[in-house]
């Protein structure tokens, strides 16, 4: 599906699969943002690069959101066809290393194949910038969901648009914010409820997550429930009701 | 939204709206599935259109799945710009009446129902075409009398336009069926309808409320009418628990 002018969703819920994989066609070149997990999905992208016309192009750098299975899974192969993986340097090791329990090989990706440890060749921390395909695509820590956590934000056509993640994820009809897995081993909840809270001032305009429901405006929107999510979910469980 | 190359969600949940509103290219012409409702729909529908560059392109049809308020509301707006309005004969008199056939009693905030002409009375089989185009129209009472799905072939692909008789669940893994509480509800040919269509081929599924399914709509169809035997055939702890999730889909 062709998201906007230059986005396009190569894989999601409309493909019956639960990981949001964005490809930005930037200058002669393409950037990914996450990666799927297996060869059954990377078929499916492969499938939606060709129908848009995509596979003409080179896809330079490949963004991961966080080191979880289901959106590293498919990074060696890119990797292998000469792209620059990029990833949040807390997240890095697991990524190279195909720590277990890092990346949460084992639970909950029942189709599961054997992880390819891939390289992370760009390790990135709060406020780098990364150019890629003539774009800048900046990098915002959200730790919590996992150590390394990113959000990444670009700017086209005048539209803030951040790729979120696990971080965070619009509920239905973008009126709602839903949070990430908490069964990471490193998740941690003090510190992603201190991302929530610092994020949730942010702009943005499209708000793209990991997966389910896209945000094609008002993203910010999305930010600020989160927030309240977060207070709902975590502070006052006492008084939480559905 | 664009989903293949002449088709484009135009509203719908990536919008903040609840309706799916679809928009069909055709040469320099563009065929719209049903208008939502309100001043918000309607405002989403002419951004996203002028956003792919197709606001100033000819409104050729209005095809609408049901009179449902909700899918109907703002077919008056459209026709005024000259699009030719498109619904079951069982439901025509419903939109140009605003008669209970539209479920307005269900919107009790969103005013009320301005009445529409029904230009194209349309029954089992007929075919509405625009340009090369055909949209098909296969009768699927139950949600309403004159509920409808429209099957248009586009680069060797079936879509399907099911508006409310067959949703789709959670990353479209799942059905689900539509309201029941319509005043023209009727379970029996509602559950009919579903088996009929259980056996069709079909690529893409593009229901008038949730997500849009871009493969293997057929599995979906097949989902459809399970989901119906268990609601309305089923024992009660069966239909109890379909009944949630029908309530969590609505």
């Amino acid at each position: 599906m062709q998201v906007t002018k230059d986005i396009y969703m190569v894989l999601g819920g409309a493909f019956s699969n639960i990981a949001n994989i964005f490809i930005i066609k930037g200058k002669d070149a393409l950037v990914m943002i996450d990666t799927a997990e297996n060869a059954r999905e990377l078929a499916v992208i492969e499938e939606n690069l060709r129908y848009w016309g995509l596979d003409a192009y080179p896809i330079s750098h490949v963004l991961i959101s966080h080191k979880h299975f289901n959106h590293i899974g498919n990074a060696h192969v890119f990797s292998g066809r000469g792209a620059k993986i990029v990833a949040g340097a807390a997240d890095a090791d697991a990524i190279e290393q195909g720590d277990v329990n890092g990346t949460n090989d084992f639970f909950p990706f029942p189709e599961k194949e054997e992880y390819v440890p891939c390289k992370v060749d760009i390790k990135v921390r709060d406020g780098d910038v990364v150019h890629a395909a003539g774009l800048d695509f900046e990098v915002i820590e959200a730790p919590g969901h996992t150590d390394g956590s990113v959000f990444y934000r670009v700017v086209l056509d005048g539209k803030v648009i951040l790729f979120t993640g696990d971080v965070v994820n619009a509920g239905p009809y973008c009126r709602s914010a839903l949070l990430g897995w908490e069964g990471g081993a490193d998740f941690d909840r003090d510190v992603y409820f201190e991302s929530v809270r610092r994020f949730s001032r942010l702009p943005c305009d499209l708000l793209l997550s990991g997966h389910y429901q896209l945000c094609m405006q008002d993203g910010w929107k999305i930010l600020q429930g989160a927030y309240t999510t977060a207070l709902t979910q975590w502070q006052l469980p006492a008084v939480y009701s559905e | 939204m664009r989903l293949l190359r002449d088709l484009y969600q135009v509203c719908g949940p990536m919008y903040g709206s609840r309706q799916n509103i679809y928009a069909v290219r055709v040469g320099s012409r563009v065929v719209l599935v049903d208008t939502g409702m309100g001043d918000s729909d309607y405002n989403i529908v002419r951004r996203v259109l002028g956003e792919w560059g197709l606001l100033e392109n000819e409104l050729s049809h209005v095809l609408l799945t049901h009179a449902h308020y909700e899918h109907s509301a703002n077919a008056h707006r459209f026709r005024e710009s000259g699009a030719k309005v498109a619904i079951h004969e069982a439901e025509a008199d419903g939109i140009e009446t605003g008669d209970d056939r539209t479920a307005f009693f269900a919107f009790l905030n969103d005013g009320p129902f301005t009445p529409c002409k029904a230009d194209i009375r349309l029954t089992e089989g007929v075919v509405v075409r625009a340009g090369e185009l055909r949209f098909e129209v296969i009768h699927t009472p139950g949600h309403s009398g004159g509920s409808v799905i429209y099957r248009l072939t586009l680069e060797n692909k079936t879509v399907l336009f099911s508006g409310d008789t067959v949703l789709t669940g959670k990353l479209c893994q799942r059905s689900a069926l539509g309201w029941t509480g319509g005043a023209d509800f009727n379970r029996e040919q509602y559950i009919n309808s579903l088996e009929r269509i259980s056996t069709l081929r079909a690529d893409v599924l593009l229901p008038g409320h949730g997500e849009v399914c871009m493969r293997s709509a057929d599995n979906l169809l097949v989902g459809a009418y399970l989901e119906a035997r268990l609601l309305f055939r089923a024992g009660p702890l069966c239909g109890l628990k379909t009944e949630n999730k029908l309530r969590e889909n609505a």
